[in-house]
C-alpha cells in the first residue's frame, strides 16, 4: 500500500515538474527569439517592456489555455473510460467533438454574422446536444455503456456528414477558418479564453475526485456495483455530465484536440493503476503536459508554419494507440 | 472500505497541491496580464505620440474611431488587398502575409515587394512576428481577422475594413486615408472611373451588345460568378451584359454538367488554380454546343487578379483584360 | 422462390436505372431517352442523356454493387456483423493517401485521388486481416467498431491537418470527401472498371469458400480449406472492390454495412444467395440515395455520400439495439 502511494507521489511530482518545465519552455521559445532569462523575468513582470506583449499577451495565455484544455480532456476521457468500462472510449470517439464541430461549422458557414467570440458557446451547445442524444438513444430500460458507445459512434458519423456537407457550401475563407478550428488550434488564444475555462476545471475536478469511489465501483460491473449499494443510474448520469462539461468547455475554447482524452488516461493508468483517486489527478497532469508539449512542437518544428496542436497530438497519439491495441490483444 | 485514513489524507494533499499550483500559475498570469495592460498603455501611446509630434488623426473603421499616427512609417498589412493598394499608393509596408502558406512569394502581378517581411499566412498571421516588426499601424479586415483584432490593437493602432472583394472601392479609400494619402486614393478611384467610362462607351458603341460569361471550372462542378463578386462588379460597372443565368444577386452558383447552357455567352472568361479542371469540361461533348466555344471566344484570365485580386492594381489588370478581349478584338 | 425474388430485384434495379436517367434538374421523358440511344440527333438533351445521365447511372450501379459485395466479404471474413468499408476508415485512408500524394507530387486531380484510394483500400485490407486474425479470440463487434472509430479519427485528423497546410488541395478534397456521384469522369470510370469487374466476378466465384469461412476457422480448416490462401485472396478482392468504388465516387457509407444485413434477412445464411441479393440491393439503394439527393434541396444537389451517411448512422444504432450487447 504505502509503496504504491510513494510511487504515486513520485509520479505526480515528476509530472508537476515536467509541466513547469514545459510551461517555461513554451514561454521562452517561439517565432521571436527571446533570451531565456529575459523571457522568464518578463513572465513574472520583471523584464523590460520590449518583450512584454509577446510573453504576457501571446505566449502565457496560450500555454495556460493549452494546459487547462489538456487537463480537462484527460479527465473527461478517464471518466468516460471508467463509466463505459472500455479503454477505447474518449470524448472524440463517442461524438462530443463531432457534435461541437458540426455546431461550429454550421454557424461559421450559415450564420457568418455571428461574431467569432460567440463560437465557444456554440461549440459547448453542440457537444451538450450530442451528449443528450447519445444518452436518450441508448436508454433502454436503463443505460448501457456499450450501447452508449455505439450510439455515440453513430451520432458522430452523422455529425461528420453534416460537417462535410456544410464545408462544400461555404466559401473557401470560411471553410479554412472552420477547418483550422476543427483540427484543434491554440492560435491566438488569449486571457479571454483562459478565464472562462478556469472555473470549469476548478469546479469539476474536485467533483470528479469526490465521485472517484463511485467510478471505481462502476468499473466492477453493473451487478457488483448495485450489490455494493451504488445508485448506478444516478452516479453514471452525474459522471457523464461531469465528463461532458469538461470536454465541452475544452472543445469550446480550443477546438477538437484529438487523442488527448484517449491517450492521457492510458498513460496514467500504466503509471499508477486503476484506482480513480490516484488516476484522475495523474491523467489530468499528463493531459496538460501532452497538450503543452504538442503545441510547443507545433510552433517550433516547421517555423514559420504553425501546425495546429490537434495534428501533433494525433501524430503522437496514433502510434501510441496502435501500440496499446497491439499489446492488449483483447481489449 | 479500502481507503485508509492516511490514504485519504494523501489524496487531499495531492488535490490541494494541484489546485494550489493551478491557482499560482493562474495568479501569476492574471497579475502579469494586468501589469502588461498597464505597461502597454503607458508605453505605446507616448512613443507613438513622440514619433508623430502629437499629430494623430482619427479614422473610422469597422470597429469605430481609431487614432492613428499622422504619418505612419512602419505599416503591417494582413491581406493582399491592402498590400496591393498600399504599393500603388507608393507606401511600402514593413510586413505582409502570403496568400496560402507562410513564406510563399507575393502575387506575381505586384511589383516592388522586395524587403517586405513575411508575417505568415493571411489566415493565421504570426502575432509574434508582427510584434517584432514594431509597427505603428496595422491594416486588416474583419472577415478574416476578427478573432485577433483585440490582440493586434494592443500592438499598434489597427484599422479594419469590413470585408474584401466587392468592397474594394471603400477599402481603397480607407487604406489611403489610413496612410495619410486620402487625396491619392481618390485620384486612383477617379482614374478607374474614367477608364471604365471609356470602356463602357466603346462597348455600347458596338452594334449588338456582347453577352459575357464568367465562370470557374472545379473538380466536379462549374461555378458561375454572379454580380456580387470582385470581377462581376467591375463588369457591371462597365455596363457589360451578362447571360441571363448570371445576372442573379449573390456570389456564385454551382452548375452540374447538364446545366452547361447557363455558361454560354458571346465571350467566355474562365479562371482556375489548376488547368486540369478546365480540360475536363473541354472534353465534354456538350462543350462544343456553346456559341462562345464555336466562335472561339473563350479566354483564360489570371486567377490572381480576377478571382483573388482585391486591390486597385488587380482592378486595373482586370480592366486591361476587358479592353483587350472585348474592344480590341 | 429465391430465383423469383432475384428476378424481381433485377426489374426494380432497371426501373431505378431509368429513373436515375430521367429525373434531375430537368426531367426527361421515356421516349426521348429511347431516342437518345436509338436515333441520336445531336441535340443538347440527347447529349445530356448520353454523356451525363447514363454514365452517372452506370457508375452508381457499379459502385453500389462493389460496396455491397465488399461489405459481405468483410463481414464473412471477420465474422463480425458490424464490419463494413466505412467502419474501417477506408474513406479517410484513401483521403489521406490522396492528400499525401498531392503534397509530394504538388498537384491535385481526380486521377491522382483514384490511384491513392487503392492505397487507402490496401490499408483497410490489412486492417481487416489483422483484426480478423488477432489471436484465437475474435474481437467482439463492439470492439471492432471502436477500433475502427479510433482509426477513422486518426486518419481524419491527419488529413485535416495536411489540408490546412495546403489550401488548394483543401478546395478539391472537400468535394471529393463528401462522396458524390456528380461530375465523375467517364474516362476514369473506364480505367477503374476492369478492377471492379474482376473483383465482382471473383467474389461470385468464391461463394463456396466464403460460406465455409463464415462457419469459423476450425470448421473451414476441417473441411479442407487452405485458410491462409483463401483469406489472402478475399482481402485482395476487398481491396479491388473498395479501392475502385472509393476511387470513382469518394466516400460513400452505409451501403457496405447495411446491404448484407438486409440480404441476410431476406435469404438466410447461404452466402451464394446473400451475394446475389446484395449486389442487386446495393445497386438499388445507391440509385435511390442518388436520386433522393437531387431532390432534397431545390435547384441544388446534395452529395450522395451525405444521404447515405444519414441513413447509415441510424442503421448502426438499430443494429446496436437489436443485437443487444454484442458480446
Amino acid at each position: 500500500m504505502s509503496r504504491s502511494n510513494h510511487r504515486w507521489l513520485l509520479v505526480i511530482g515528476l509530472l508537476l515538474l515536467s509541466n513547469v518545465i514545459l510551461f517555461l519552455s513554451n514561454i521562452t521559445l517561439g517565432e521571436r527569439t527571446i533570451p531565456a532569462m529575459e523571457a522568464i523575468q518578463t513572465a513574472f513582470g520583471l523584464g523590460s517592456s520590449e518583450y512584454s506583449f509577446t510573453i504576457q499577451k501571446l505566449r502565457m495565455p496560450r500555454v495556460l489555455v493549452g494546459f487547462l484544455v489538456g487537463c480537462s480532456l484527460a479527465l473527461s476521457g478517464t471518466i468516460l473510460q471508467g463509466v463505459t468500462r472500455n479503454p477505447l472510449a474518449s470524448p472524440g470517439v463517442i461524438g462530443l467533438n463531432a457534435g461541437a464541430a458540426a455546431a461550429v461549422v454550421a454557424v461559421i458557414v450559415l450564420l457568418p454574422s455571428i461574431p467569432s467570440s460567440k463560437l465557444p458557446f456554440v461549440a459547448f451547445g453542440g457537444a451538450l446536444l450530442a451528449a443528450v442524444f447519445i444518452y436518450i438513444f441508448s436508454w433502454r430500460r436503463g443505460s448501457s455503456p456499450t450501447r452508449m458507445l455505439l450510439v455515440g459512434i453513430g451520432i458522430s458519423a452523422m455529425a461528420g456528414a453534416v460537417v462535410t456537407y456544410l464545408l462544400t457550401l461555404g466559401g473557401i475563407f470560411k471553410v479554412t477558418q472552420a477547418s483550422i478550428w476543427m483540427a484543434g488550434s491554440l492560435y491566438s488564444r488569449s486571457w479571454e479564453h483562459f478565464w472562462p475555462l478556469l472555473p470549469w476545471l476548478l469546479i469539476l475536478f474536485p467533483i470528479s475526485l469526490y465521485y472517484a469511489r463511485q467510478l471505481d465501483l462502476i468499473q466492477l460491473g453493473d451487478e457488483m456495483a448495485k450489490a455494493l449499494g451504488l445508485r448506478l443510474e444516478l452516479s453514471r448520469l452525474l459522471l457523464i455530465l461531469v465528463s461532458v462539461g469538461l470536454a465541452g468547455s475544452a472543445v469550446s475554447m480550443a477546438g477538437t484536440i484529438a487523442f488527448v482524452g484517449l491517450m492521457a488516461p492510458h498513460m496514467a493508468r500504466h503509471l499508477v493503476g486503476n484506482r480513480n483517486r490516484k488516476l484522475l489527478p495523474t491523467a489530468a497532469l499528463m493531459g496538460g503536459a501532452i497538450v503543452m508539449l504538442a503545441d510547443l512542437l507545433g510552433r517550433m518544428l516547421f517555423k514559420p508554419y504553425e501546425i495546429p496542436v490537434g495534428i501533433i497530438t494525433a501524430l503522437v497519439g496514433a502510434p501510441y494507440m496502435i501500440y496499446v491495441l497491439y499489446r492488449k490483444k483483447h481489449i | 472500505m479500502f481507503l485508509s485514513a492516511r490514504k485519504k489524507l494523501n489524496v487531499m494533499a495531492s488535490v490541494g497541491m494541484i489546485v494550489l499550483c493551478l491557482l499560482l500559475i493562474a495568479g501569476c498570469g492574471g497579475n502579469n496580464g494586468e501589469d502588461a495592460a498597464g505597461t502597454s498603455e503607458t508605453a505605446v501611446p507616448p512613443t507613438a505620440a513622440a514619433d508623430t509630434k502629437e499629430t494623430t488623426r482619427t479614422i473610422k473603421d469597422a470597429y469605430g474611431d481609431v487614432e492613428v499616427p499622422a504619418a505612419p512609417a512602419r505599416i503591417v498589412v494582413l491581406d493582399i488587398g491592402a498590400l496591393d493598394n498600399l504599393l500603388e499608393l507608393g507606401v511600402k509596408p514593413v510586413g505582409a502575409p502570403s496568400i496560402l502558406a507562410p513564406g510563399d512569394p507575393y502575387p506575381a502581378y505586384l511589383k516592388n515587394t522586395e524587403g517586405i517581411e513575411n508575417i505568415g499566412s493571411v489566415n493565421e498571421p504570426n502575432l509574434e512576428a508582427i510584434d517584432a516588426l514594431k509597427p505603428d499601424l496595422i491594416i486588416g479586415n474583419k472577415d478574416t481577422h476578427e478573432q485577433i483584432h483585440d490582440q493586434l490593437a494592443l500592438i499598434a493602432p489597427t484599422i479594419f475594413v469590413e470585408s474584401l472583394g466587392i468592397t474594394w472601392k471603400e477599402n481603397l479609400l480607407v487604406h489611403a486615408e489610413a496612410v495619410g494619402k486620402a487625396e491619392e486614393g481618390k485620384q486612383l478611384l477617379e482614374g478607374y472611373q474614367t477608364r471604365i467610362a471609356e470602356l463602357k462607351g466603346k462597348i455600347e458603341s458596338k452594334p449588338a451588345p456582347l453577352e459575357v460569361s464568367l465562370f470557374r471550372p472545379r473538380e466536379d462542378k462549374i461555378q458561375i460568378y454572379l454580380q456580387e463578386t470582385f470581377s462581376g462588379l467591375i463588369m457591371s460597372d462597365a455596363g457589360i451584359k451578362r447571360p441571363e443565368a448570371q445576372t442573379a444577386e449573390g456570389f456564385s452558383k454551382d452548375l452540374t454538367e447538364e446545366q452547361i447552357a447557363d455558361l454560354d455567352g458571346d465571350v467566355m472568361f474562365w479562371f482556375s488554380r489548376s488547368n486540369s479542371d478546365f480540360e475536363k469540361i473541354e472534353k465534354s461533348p456538350l462543350w462544343a454546343t456553346l456559341k462562345g466555344v464555336q466562335a472561339k471566344q473563350v479566354h483564360q484570365v489570371d486567377w490572381e487578379t480576377w478571382m483573388s485580386g482585391l486591390g486597385i492594381q488587380a482592378v486595373n489588370k482586370v480592366v486591361d483584360d476587358l479592353f483587350n478581349y472585348l474592344v480590341e478584338q | 422462390m429465391k430465383i423469383a425474388g432475384l428476378f424481381a430485384l433485377f426489374i426494380v434495379v432497371i426501373i431505378g436505372f431509368w429513373a436515375s436517367i430521367a429525373y434531375g434538374i430537368v426531367t426527361i421523358k421515356l421516349p426521348v431517352i429511347l431516342d437518345a440511344f436509338l436515333s441520336f440527333d445531336g441535340s443538347r438533351e440527347h447529349m445530356i442523356i448520353r454523356s451525363v445521365r447514363l454514365p452517372r447511372a452506370l457508375i452508381t450501379v457499379m459502385v453500389g454493387i462493389s460496396l455491397a459485395l465488399a461489405g459481405c466479404l468483410m463481414q464473412a471474413l471477420s465474422r463480425n456483423a458490424l464490419a463494413g468499408p466505412e467502419i474501417f476508415g477506408v474513406n479517410y485512408g484513401a483521403a489521406l493517401a490522396a492528400v499525401i500524394a498531392s503534397y509530394v507530387i504538388g498537384y491535385t486531380s481526380l486521377d491522382l485521388f483514384a490511384w491513392s484510394s487503392f492505397i487507402g483500400a490496401g490499408f483497410v485490407g490489412a486492417a481487416v486481416f489483422l483484426l480478423g486474425s488477432f489471436g484465437r479470440e475474435r474481437l467482439t463487434a463492439v470492439k471492432l467498431v471502436l477500433v475502427g472509430a479510433t482509426l477513422n479519427l486518426l486518419l481524419a485528423s491527419l488529413t485535416q491537418g495536411l489540408l490546412i497546410l495546403n489550401q488548394q488541395s483543401l478546395d478539391t478534397m472537400r468535394f471529393w470527401l463528401a462522396g458524390s456521384l456528380t461530375g465523375r469522369d467517364l474516362q476514369l470510370f473506364l480505367k477503374v472498371l476492369p478492377y471492379m469487374l474482376i473483383g465482382i466476378l471473383c467474389t461470385f466465384a468464391m461463394g463456396k469458400q466464403i460460406n465455409l469461412l463464415s462457419l469459423g476457422d476450425e470448421v473451414a480448416q476441417g473441411l479442407g480449406q487452405r485458410l491462409f490462401l483463401t483469406k489472402l485472396l478475399l482481402i485482395v478482392i476487398i481491396m479491388l472492390l473498395t479501392g475502385s468504388a472509393v476511387a470513382i465516387a469518394g466516400p460513400i457509407g452505409f451501403i457496405g454495412l447495411a446491404v448484407p444485413h438486409i440480404a441476410r434477412f431476406m435469404v438466410g445464411v447461404n452466402y451464394r444467395w446473400i451475394l446475389s441479393y446484395s449486389a442487386g440491393l446495393g445497386a438499388l439503394l445507391l440509385l435511390a440515395a442518388d436520386i433522393g439527393a437531387r431532390f432534397v434541396l431545390p435547384a441544388e444537389e446534395l452529395p450522395a455520400g451525405v444521404v447515405t451517411a444519414f441513413l447509415g448512422a441510424p442503421f448502426l444504432i438499430y443494429l446496436a439495439q437489436r443485437k443487444g450487447e454484442f458480446r
